[in-house]
């Protein structure tokens, strides 16, 4: 199995995980020309909840940007893009993560896969603010989670800012 | 929703199907349902009806990564694969071919 080298130390623990005392799974249908990610901040607020995980279930995009990941030039692995699609595209699947920066503004992160106007298979992470749901709307299934969240900070392994998850 | 609700980051460099398996096992659950999941690989080796392909990374971030996930070691779990250019690749991940890139972050529910 083909492993890569990061520029940190390699961290005693190789998983974290934490227990949420309270989850709620809901469907979700973002309205069209809504924003996915600030549709899903706000049914949280509604919620009171500190956190989600959504999947991607059905329905299009009328606007999308993506980046990817890949090999960097400077670094092992880097980011690729963007990458504007034509739309309207299709969800075939995907899912994200909404949790809060080390501010406690929320934040989301979210891989999918579509097709796109010529038929296209596409994938890679959105591009918060550029993931507009279309004419028919976005079906998402959204699990609420209280009494923990994932907070994105600095890994020291990878260098990457990533999520962690955390009790409240 | 009914069964215990984690969530779990897992570190670089493990086989994703087996890093998993050892969480659920830690978490004292027999089996888990993905909620969701975002993550990478360092590279892929995943199976579509017979046919194995490999995809070259490093980085490639893996999207609607589906199954359950079994204490005792018969996990299968599938999703797309998101090359560089924005390609895409759908299948099974072949168990010990499919190291975390930078990482994984999921919420998994229990179910036994």
């Amino acid at each position: 199995m083909l492993v890569a080298e990061h520029p940190g130390s390699v961290a005693d623990s190789r998983m974290i995980w934490v227990e949420a005392p309270s989850a709620r799974c809901q469907r979700v249908v973002v309205a069209a020309g809504d924003d996915l990610f600030a549709a899903v901040h706000h049914t949280l607020e509604e919620d009171g909840a500190s956190g989600a995980t959504f999947t991607l279930i059905s329905g299009s995009l009328s606007a999308l940007t993506l980046m990817t990941g890949g090999p960097g030039t400077d670094t092992p692995m880097t980011f690729h893009g963007p990458f504007d699609i034509s739309v309207p595209a299709q969800v075939l699947g995907g899912a994200g993560i909404t949790g809060i920066e080390e501010s406690g503004m929320r934040t989301s992160h979210c891989h999918a896969a579509f097709e796109d106007a010529a038929g296209r298979a596409v994938g890679g992470h959105l591009v918060a603010g550029e993931a507009i749901a279309g004419d028919e709307g976005l079906m998402i299934e959204l699990t609420s989670l209280v009494g923990a969240h994932f907070v994105r900070r600095l890994d020291a392994e990878t260098r990457f800012t990533i999520f962690h998850p955390e009790s409240t | 929703m009914t069964g215990r609700t984690i969530l779990l980051k897992l570190q670089p460099n493990q086989d994703v199907t087996e890093a998993l398996e050892a969480a659920v096992r830690a978490a004292g659950m027999s089996s888990a349902r993905i909620c969701g999941a975002v993550g990478s690989l360092v590279e892929a080796v995943i199976e579509q009806h017979g046919k194995q392909t490999k995809v070259s990374g490093p980085g490639l971030e893996v999207a609607g990564l589906s199954g359950i996930v079994s204490a005792c070691g018969d996990t299968v779990l599938e999703g797309y694969v998101c090359r560089p250019d924005t390609g895409l690749e759908h299948g099974r991940f072949l168990r010990g071919m499919n190291a975390v890139g930078v990482t994984f972050e999921l919420v998994l529910e229990e179910t036994g």
